[in-house]
């Protein structure tokens, strides 16, 4: 590089070009401004002369960020494009100054070089001689000095300038979007991200048409169409993994795969399955890849709002699409799509409920919605109690396996649910084609098609899906539980018709194993049910409905809405199931970690029942109190006697052992408890008076029929078991009396005490210690004194009394069946 | 929902709007060309350069958006246009069926 380029660096940028480019920004942002969109887009003038609503509204308000966006860019072109010619023009001055100084340097060096030679001839001359020489010599080169110093600084001068025009454009340059969305993207994917953020329905269809070219392309990799997939397009579905969880990626599968296809596919790949049977693990679960990617999708598209993140217009389109989706799943769930002569036959609800199963397992969290169980769901039950699919026939070896078979269509659509409150009670409160509610005929009828059969997975399901829809106490809830303990006591009451007599009893264990605890659950929530179906005057043999009235068990009272239970029959039926709870031979000991269905309803009547008995005895009033025993005995009596009844039918059966007879009734008698805040409410010494009253009775009733060796026995020592029992609740009257302080105050015990000299029978708190602790002359006293005490003498009978006379609803309402 | 369409007004616009979306995209092309070209010719200044590339890209890319924006309204409103078409048509049908 040479000195001059050193001193005076020439500037390489172009003004030409750069006045092209600032004509290029202005002539861009005339052209914005001739659309179609930015001339009358902004108000939606343009749009159409006359259009009102909420499309409209959509278009309107996209077609006037759009049109401001186009405005945005053409108003923020322009200053750009001022600011570039602004910067065009001082770098071509610039260019032109640095040319001239560039040649003026070059003018100062030759003139230094002719000064130098001259003084260097100088020195040749005798007369002016060396010295003069050496002093032009010296000029010169300080004149070339002070020029090339005045250049430099000059073009140090003329820099300056240049960038600070550049700054200034830069800036200008940099702000060009102004305020606003984009303002601040550094990038072209920072500008698109954030202007369709602004144009929601732009965002939504560059999204569909995503999706639509991903499924397409998908399709074309398969090499065939739809219609022809099976097998070998598992992989390829499988490819899809995580993308189907991308509500449109699953909409666009489900849009190219319609429901008879979607069947087939699903069809031939349990088909192929099925095909060979006795291979390992890996041959079963070969499209399990597949399956998992359809269920996501499927379970995806049937969620309850899954378009909620897209614009308005674009969900209400997918909406239209799901409803339309969801009647052609309805109307083409029940046909056959696979091999016709397959037993079980596999229809196109049996896809649904493969892919519902393996959905659970690929996408927690995502539940199908209450359209889905309005429609689909609903379909599905009918279309279970109208076929004869369940319960599946058992195969002949000789026969190729059916890919429906394993697949409980049922549990699978409960099972999805379970975490789906709302659409699992729209569905239970479905209405089936003959009437009957969906709850009513899974936790009833259809049990009774499967007697004898092994424990439905569907009743567990159920079990499940009703603990979460049926424990409330509103409406809604109410009526679920209704239903279902309707349901299952109509199919216990009618199991002994159906086989006709005893066998019925063992054969339908497992059927309703599954339900019971879940029905002690229901039941406890309403204990009231029980007295007022005790003490129902009508005890109607079936419901009699008014018109519109489609719940009657389930009523609005005083104090919300409860339970009514259809008759005394119905209501033993169910009390009678929850007894057996456990009680399948052999199984016993088996079942989930609860406590056993009868342990968890007696809790909640007693609690009930207690907390009622000391409301009566704190009023003070005579009848008030006399009615609060009546329904604790009845209560109790019939509560026992219902189960009792159910064991023994089961022993009559089974000859279950007595060890094993008494494990279960000890566990129950052991699970007996009050809650704490009942405990916390009520006196502790009356509160634990009912509980041993209920406990002793438990452990009576079942090791009196338990402690031989046959049900025959067993009936034959009910006279002395119920003798044992009268006798231990008389005592347990006294304790009640002696407890709750049921006597005048002229009968004050401890004022008879001062007024008869004597050892006192009463504690610290005035009233008569229990008896089990009192001496014999303390016994002797309070029996002296209690004689003149009316209720020792009333309650004590009132309680075996009723008592005895819920046991005798029980045998009554048996006996009318 | 109040509900008022001309149908034929709206394939109109859609018709209007088809030639926005070529237009918006090749001017955003250009522009992107243009700030390419404007860093060069402002290679002394660096940080203009720098300004005029990230202007060319970013406009361009804003225009290739709205684009989009406006081939969306145009094949939505011609969408629309055609199916309030259609349900006046089947409407029109179902009245002359209530008359005769």
């Amino acid at each position: 590089m040479s000195e001059l380029d050193l001193a005076l660096p020439p500037l390489h940028g172009s003004a030409d070009v750069l006045h092209a480019v600032c004509a290029g920004l202005a002539q861009v942002a005339a052209r914005l401004d001739d659309t179609f969109v930015a001339r009358e887009g902004r108000e939606g003038r343009g749009l159409a002369r006359a259009w009102a609503g909420p499309a409209f509204e959509a278009a309107r308000s996209e077609a006037a960020v759009t049109a401001t966006t186009i405005e945005r860019v053409a108003r923020g072109l322009e200053p750009a494009a001022a600011a570039v010619d602004t910067y065009a023009a001082a770098l071509a001055d610039a260019r032109r100054r640095v040319l001239a100084l560039r040649e003026e340097w070059e003018r100062g060096r030759q003139e230094h070089r002719r000064a130098r030679a001259e003084a260097v001839s100088l020195a040749e001359d005798p007369v002016l001689g060396v010295l003069s020489s050496l002093a032009r010599l010296r000029a010169a080169d300080l004149e070339w000095q002070r020029l090339r110093s005045e250049l430099r600084g000059r073009h140090t001068g003329v820099a300056e300038r240049l960038t600070a025009s550049g700054d200034q454009a830069a800036v200008v340059v940099r702000a060009w979007f102004g305020e606003g969305p984009g303002a601040d993207a550094a990038d072209a994917a920072g500008m698109r991200g954030a202007l369709l953020a602004e144009l929601p329905f732009t965002a939504g269809a560059l999204q569909r048409s995503a999706a639509r070219d991903l499924i397409a392309n998908l399709i074309t990799r398969a090499g065939r169409p739809v219609e022809q997939w099976g097998e070998p397009e598992g992989d390829l579905v499988a490819s899809l993994g995580d993308a189907v969880r991308d509500p449109l990626v699953a909409q666009a599968l489900m849009e190219r795969m319609p429901p008879t296809l979607l069947a087939s596919f699903v069809a031939r790949l349990r088909a192929h399955i099925a095909s060979v049977s006795g291979e390992g693990h890996g041959w079963r679960t070969q499209f399990d890849d597949a399956l998992n990617t359809l269920g996501a999708a499927f379970v995806t598209v049937t969620a309850q709002r899954p378009w909620e993140f897209l614009d308005t217009a674009a969900a209400a389109w997918m909406r239209s699409w799901q409803h339309r989706w969801f009647d052609h799943l309805r109307r083409t769930g029940p046909s056959i799509v696979g091999d016709r002569l397959d037993d079980p036959p596999f229809r196109g609800f049996t896809a649904l409920g493969v892919l519902l199963d393996h959905a659970g397992g690929s996408v927690p969290g995502v539940t199908p919605g209450v359209a889905f169980a309005r429609t689909v769901g609903l379909a599905m039950v009918d279309a279970d109690r109208i076929s004869d699919d369940y319960p599946p026939q058992p195969r002949l070896p000789a026969v190729q396996g059916s890919g429906a078979e394993g697949v409980d269509v049922m549990a699978a659509l409960l099972s999805s649910l379970r975490g789906a409150p709302d659409a699992a009670s729209a569905l239970l409160l479905g209405r089936l084609g003959n009437g009957q509610l969906v709850v009513h005929y899974l936790a009833g009828e259809r049990l009774t098609r499967g007697v004898g059969g092994p424990a439905p997975p569907a009743a567990e399901a159920l079990a499940a899906v009703l603990a979460v829809t049926a424990t409330g106490c509103d409406e809604q809830s109410v009526s679920i539980a209704g239903a279902a303990l309707d349901g299952f006591g109509h199919a216990a009451e009618t199991a002994g018709g159906i086989l006709g007599g005893g066998d019925a009893v063992l054969a339908f264990e497992q059927q309703l194993q599954g339900l019971r605890y879940v029905m002690a659950d229901l039941l406890s929530v309403h204990p009231d049910a029980i007295w007022t179906t005790i003490n129902d005057p009508v005890n109607a043999p079936s419901w009699l409905s008014a018109p519109g009235d489609e719940q009657p068990w389930a009523i609005l009272g005083t104090g919300g809405w409860t339970v009514r239970v259809l008759n005394r029959s119905r209501l033993a039926a169910v009390i009678g199931e929850l007894g057996k709870d456990r009680l399948v031979p052999g199984l016993a000991t088996a079942g989930p970690p609860t406590a056993p269905a009868m342990a968890h309803l007696l809790n909640s009547v007693i609690a009930s029942e207690t907390a009622r008995l000391a409301e009566a005895l704190s009023t003070g009033d005579l009848d008030e109190r006399h009615a609060g025993i009546i329904r604790l005995g009845q209560v109790t009596g019939f509560v026992l006697e219902a189960a009792r009844a159910g064991v023994i039918a089961v022993q009559e059966r089974a000859d279950v052992s007595a060890a094993e007879r008494q494990a279960l009734v000890d566990r129950i008698a052991s699970s007996l408890s009050l809650p704490a805040t009942l405990r916390k409410s009520i006196p502790t010494a009356l509160a634990g008076r009912t509980l041993d009253l209920v406990r002793k009775a438990v452990i009576w009733v079942g090791y009196g029929d338990t402690t031989v060796g046959s049900a025959a026995r067993a009936e034959l020592n009910a006279g002395a078991v119920h003798a044992r029992l009268e006798s231990e609740l008389r005592s347990l009257g006294w304790e009640l009396v002696s407890t709750s302080g049921w006597w005048d105050p002229a009968d004050d015990p401890l004022a008879w005490v001062q007024a008869h000299p004597g050892v006192s029978f009463c504690s610290a708190d005035g009233r008569p210690l229990p008896l089990a602790s009192m001496t014999a002359e303390q016994r002797e006293r309070f029996l002296t004194w209690s004689q003149d005490v009316p209720a020792f003498t009333t309650v004590p009978s009132a309680i075996v009394a009723e008592v005895q006379e819920g046991a005798r609803a029980v045998r009554t309402a048996i006996a009318a069946r | 929902m109040q509900l008022r369409v001309a149908p034929e007004d709206l394939v109109v616009a859609s018709l209007r709007m088809r030639d926005d979306g070529p237009l918006l995209r090749s001017l955003g092309e250009v522009l992107a060309g243009t700030g390419a070209r404007g860093g060069w010719a402002a290679c002394d200044h660096p940080s203009l350069a720098a300004a005029l590339v990230a202007l060319g890209n970013c406009a361009g890319a804003a225009l290739g958006t709205l684009a989009d924006a406006t081939d969306t309204l145009a094949t939505g409103l011609g969408d629309a246009g055609q199916h309030y078409a259609e349900a006046e048509d089947r409407l029109a049908v179902m009245g002359r069926r209530v008359i005769t």
